[in-house]
C-alpha cells in the first residue's frame, strides 16, 4: 500500500518569486497592470493593514479556474480574516484549504482564512489558497491580472499579480 | 520412485532456494543503484498497475496494463476542476518529457486518471490535457472503474457526496507514481519532488536501466 509506506508528504511552500511585489493596501490602488511591480517602495512609516507579497496565479491551460497564491502579513495588532478574493477575471471565486490523509489528498472550501498579527500567512499550492472560477478569460503565462484580497476589518488589498506557468510553479 | 520424485523436488527445492537467495541480491543490488541516483522515492512493496480498461479521450477504450507493457509508465489520479497540485504534476511531467530524445520519449507512457468522471467527460479531459500536452493519455470510465483503479493500489478512498451542481470534494492520491517497463510500482513522487528536472532526469536513468 503506497499510501502507508511513503506516507502523506509535507508539502514544500515554493514561494519563491524573484521580484517581489509587496504592496500595501494604500499603495496599491485598483490600477491595473504594473502595480505589481512597482512595490512599496522605500518609507519610513511603518506598515500598517495587511500587506500581499509574491502573490501569483497559475496560467489556466485552458480551465475555467486557477489557483491565486501569495504571502499575506497582518500589521495591526488585533486579529484579521480574509473573507474573500476577487478579480475582473473570473466570476467567481472561494478560499479552499488543502487536507491530507491516508495519502489522500482533498480540497475543503473556507468561509475565511484567519490572519494573526505579524504571523505571515502563506497561501501556496497544495495549501492554502484562493480559487478563481468561471475565467472570463484565458490568462496566459507572462501576463498579469487583478485580484483584490478582501479583509475583514483592514482595507481591501487589490493588485496585479503575474500570471505563472503550473510547471514553473515551485521553481520558477 | 516414490524417493526419487522426493528427490527431484528436493533438487529442484536446493536450486529455487540458490536463486531465490543469489539473484535477489544481484538484482537488489542494481535496484538500489538506481534507486539511489533518483529524486523520486522508492515504494519498497511495488505494486502492480492496475488491471483496467478505460476511456481515453478521444473515446476509444485503454487496457492501461497492455499498453504501458514494456515501458516507463507515470500515472496520475486527480480531476481536471483540480486547481493546483493536478495541474503543477501534468505540466511538470510535460516539461519534463519535453526535454527527452524522441526516441526515450516514445518509452514513456504519461496517463491521467480522473476521479471525477461525472464532469471529466473524455472531450473534456482531451481539452484539459492538450494544455499541457497532447500526446497525454487522458483516462476516465465509470466512477466504480476508476475508484476500482485507485484501490488497487491500497487507496482506501473516503464516501463522497457527489451532488448534480455546485461544489463537491474529490480525494485522490497526491502522488505522481512510477511504473517499470514490468509494470511495477516501484517509485512515486511527493508532491513538491515532481518537477521537471528531476521527473527528466530520473526518466533517463530508469529507461537507462535493464529491467
Amino acid at each position: 500500500m503506497s499510501g502507508r509506506l511513503v506516507g502523506p508528504p509535507a508539502f514544500r511552500h515554493g514561494l519563491r518569486i524573484a521580484v517581489a511585489c509587496t504592496c500595501l493596501a494604500a499603495a496599491c490602488g485598483p490600477d491595473g497592470e504594473g502595480a505589481a511591480d512597482r512595490g512599496s517602495g522605500p518609507s519610513d512609516e511603518a506598515p500598517a493593514g495587511i500587506t500581499v507579497s509574491d502573490a501569483f496565479v497559475l496560467d489556466p491551460l485552458g480551465s475555467d479556474r486557477i489557483g491565486l497564491y501569495g504571502t499575506l502579513v497582518n500589521h495591526g495588532s488585533a486579529p484579521d480574516t480574509l473573507v474573500a478574493v476577487t478579480s475582473p477575471a473570473a466570476r467567481d471565486a472561494s478560499l479552499h484549504e488543502m487536507a491530507r490523509e491516508e495519502g489522500l489528498v482533498r480540497m475543503r472550501p473556507l468561509d475565511g482564512i484567519e490572519l494573526p498579527p505579524g504571523d505571515p500567512v502563506h497561501l501556496a499550492p497544495g495549501g492554502l489558497h484562493g480559487m478563481l472560477e468561471s475565467l472570463v478569460r484565458q490568462p496566459v503565462t507572462g501576463d498579469s491580472i487583478e485580484v483584490t484580497f478582501e479583509l475583514a476589518t483592514a482595507p481591501d488589498v487589490t493588485l496585479a499579480v503575474p500570471v505563472r506557468h503550473p510547471a514553473d510553479a515551485r521553481d520558477p | 520412485m516414490r524417493t526419487r520424485r522426493l528427490r527431484s523436488l528436493s533438487a529442484l527445492a536446493g536450486a529455487w532456494l540458490a536463486l531465490a537467495t543469489c539473484a535477489p541480491t544481484e538484482e537488489g543490488s542494481r535496484l538500489a543503484a538506481v534507486t539511489e541516483n533518483l529524486s523520486a522515492a522508492p515504494i519498497m512493496q511495488p505494486h502492480d498497475l492496475p488491471v483496467v480498461t478505460l476511456t481515453d479521450q478521444n473515446g476509444e477504450p485503454f487496457e492501461l496494463r497492455a499498453e504501458a507493457r514494456g515501458k516507463v509508465t507515470l500515472l496520475y489520479f486527480g480531476y481536471t476542476h483540480c486547481p493546483d497540485i493536478c495541474p503543477i504534476t501534468m505540466a511538470s511531467t510535460a516539461r519534463a518529457l519535453s526535454r527527452l530524445e524522441p526516441e526515450e520519449r516514445e518509452q514513456v507512457l504519461p496517463v491521467f486518471v480522473t476521479l471525477d468522471p461525472a464532469r471529466d467527460s473524455p472531450e473534456r479531459m482531451g481539452e484539459w490535457l492538450a494544455g499541457m500536452d497532447s500526446t497525454f493519455v487522458g483516462l476516465t470510465g465509470t466512477q466504480e472503474e476508476v475508484d476500482d483503479a485507485v484501490e488497487q493500489l491500497g487507496y482506501v478512498l473516503p464516501q463522497q457526496e457527489r451532488p448534480d451542481s455546485g461544489w463537491y470534494e474529490v480525494a485522490h492520491p497526491s502522488m505522481l507514481f512510477v511504473f517499470t517497463p514490468e509494470l511495477l510500482g516501484r517509485f512515486g513522487y511527493h508532491e513538491g519532488d515532481a518537477t521537471p528536472d528531476a521527473i527528466a532526469a530520473d526518466l533517463r536513468t530508469l529507461l537507462d536501466f535493464d529491467w
